[in-house]
Parts: C-alpha cells; structure tokens; sequence
C-alpha cells in the first residue's frame, strides 16, 4: 500500500509541477509588416547563448541569400535593414536539448517587430539546435 | 470493481484520482477577466474614440500550455480602456485613432514550482487616416508562486493572464502620455 501511495503522490507532484506538453512550430508577420527589401541583417548575440544559435542563424540568413552579421545589443538604430533577436530555452533529459526558439525580426530604429516564429519540441520529438534554427527561419520567412 | 480478478481490485481507487489528475492537468487559455487590471497608470484621458484590433494569439489546446487568444485579449484591451477611460470610448471600428496590438511572444516555463511567464507586444496607434502616431514593443512579466497557485496548469494561466495584464497596463500609461 506504501508503494501504490508513494506512486500515487509522485504522479500528483508532477501534475502539479507540469504546465502542459505539445511540439509547435509557428511563424508571422506583423499586421502591416514587410520583409520584403530587407537584405541585411544584424543577428544580437545573446550574452547567455553558449550554443552559438546566434551563428546557425547568421549562417541560415546568408544561406536564404541574404547578408548578415553578428554583434552586441545596443540602443537603436542599427547599422542593418533589420534586427534579429533570440530566445532559446533548454532542457535537460539525460542529455540537454534545445526545447524552445523564438526568433524575432525588428526594426532597426525602435526595435518594433516586424516577424516572429517559435518553434517548440519536447524531449520525445527533439531537433537539433540546427534543425530548430532551420524550422523557425523556415516559418518566418513563409509567414504572410 | 468485484467483477475484477482479486489481484487487480482496489484499482479503481487509484485510477480514479489518477483520471481526475489528468483532467485537472488539461491546459485553460486566458481569461479576459484575468488581464483586467484593477487600477491604471493613467496621466492623461483622451477625449477621442478608438477602435481595437488584436493579432498573434491563439487558441489554447488541452494538451498544450496556456495560450491568449485574439478575442480574448481584445476583450481585456477594451475593458481595460473603459475602465481606465484612456479614450472616451471603445468603438468596433470607425473611431478617432485605430489601437493595434499584436503578440509577438510568450515565454512560458515547463516545470518547476514559481511560473514567471514573459510577454512582448507590439503597440501601434494610428490616426483615422492611418497615419501612425506611437509604435513601441512593450515587455512585461508576471511570476506566480506554488502558495498563489497550487495546481501547474492553473499557476501557467495566472501568470499568463498577469503577464498580459501588465503590458496592457503599461500600454495604456504610455498612450495616456502621448499628446493626441
């Protein structure tokens, strides 16, 4: 009975403790918004970002044809057609794994957004930092 | 249960709960009522109509985290401009200036006991004409602790609906400063 009771107790902390589980992946625009004419980008390298997301996003820009380069965040404006920040969130499950990007493409005067995509996969359906860098780029752009 | 080979009696008493835990663990989506806020910050009241038109946030699945709705958010955004009288009122369209507020993100924890949930939304307000008066990225942030909230999925919501209450309540101080 012990048992069944410390089992019982273990799934009711979890319950508690959990806020819900789904894979996502989404992109858009901003009502109004265009990326279109937009050629150069200025990637923020985020402080805490020790995965270099910030270059897969670089190297995924340059690829898509576009020209783009890394540096600190700084009060507007940007020396760039556009700004790109990032969030990333990671977990750990038996090995760390990349649980969440959101990436955000701004104005380069005042930092409004102009585009955003998530993309977010739980332990069962994780992707590489590579491949989450490639799905959310990949839903941004197709965004309308 | 007595139908049941012995071994496997007494069953029913944890499947029970088990059941009722999973059900209480399904995600609810924000409430308007929650991204109310009781008081604003409001320097100036503007003598002018508005319209309201939300963008960027969706609808909230049971087996997903909590989520805002566009409806839902454009709800919270008219009461709350009622209640603060930032405009001297809320019409469906056709007013004085136009107030866009589109989601852009939502961060929201996975686990764990105090849930801080982070949003940015982008704020624009037009002119009838269509030309745009004010436009800034508003950042909030709300955390809700296991003794506020002791089921998960309900302490995502909370917090979620605080963090969207205080970017609308620093939205509208913001335009409440703007000279109209």
């Amino acid at each position: 009975m012990n048992k069944r009771l410390v089992a019982l107790l273990g799934v009711l902390a979890l319950l508690l403790s959990v806020a819900g589980c789904a894979n996502r992946a989404t992109g858009s625009l901003t009502p109004g918004a265009s990326l279109a004419g937009i050629k150069d980008y200025y990637v923020v390298h985020q402080p805490k970002d020790t995965h270099g997301l910030d270059q897969m996003i670089k190297d995924q820009l340059v690829k898509m044809g576009y020209t783009a380069k890394i540096g600190e965040e700084h009060a507007p404006p940007y020396q760039a057609d556009a700004v790109v920040t990032y969030v990333d969130k990671w977990q750990w499950d038996i090995t760390m794994y990349l649980l969440e990007l959101t990436v955000t493409i701004r104005n380069p005067t005042n930092n409004y957004p102009l585009a955003t995509g998530n993309s977010f996969h739980t332990s069962m359906t994780r992707k590489s930092p590579q491949e989450m860098v490639d799905e959310v780029m990949t839903n941004i752009f197709a965004a309308k | 249960m007595d139908m049941l080979p012995l071994a496997y009696r007494g069953v029913g008493k944890f499947v029970a709960p088990l059941m009722l835990a999973l059900l209480a663990s399904c995600a609810t989506p924000a409430t308007f009522q929650g991204m109310v806020a009781d008081r604003y910050d409001v320097a100036r009241q503007h003598p002018v109509s508005v319209s309201v038109r939300t963008s960027g946030g969706s609808e909230t699945s049971a087996t997903g985290k909590t989520q805002i709705s566009n409806n839902e958010f454009a709800k919270a955004l008219t009461e709350s401009i009622s209640k603060s009288r930032v405009f001297s009122r809320v019409v469906p369209s056709g007013g004085d200036y136009l107030l866009q507020v589109v989601i852009v993100s939502l961060e929201q924890p996975t686990f764990g006991g105090t849930f801080t949930v982070k949003m940015e939304a982008g704020w624009t307000l037009k002119r009838s004409d269509g030309t745009v008066v004010w436009q800034e990225a508003i950042r909030s942030i709300h955390a809700v602790s296991v003794e506020e909230e002791l089921v998960g999925v309900t302490r995502l919501r909370v917090a979620t609906e605080g963090a969207a209450r205080e970017n609308i309540k620093k939205g509208l101080a913001k335009i409440s400063r703007l000279n109209l």
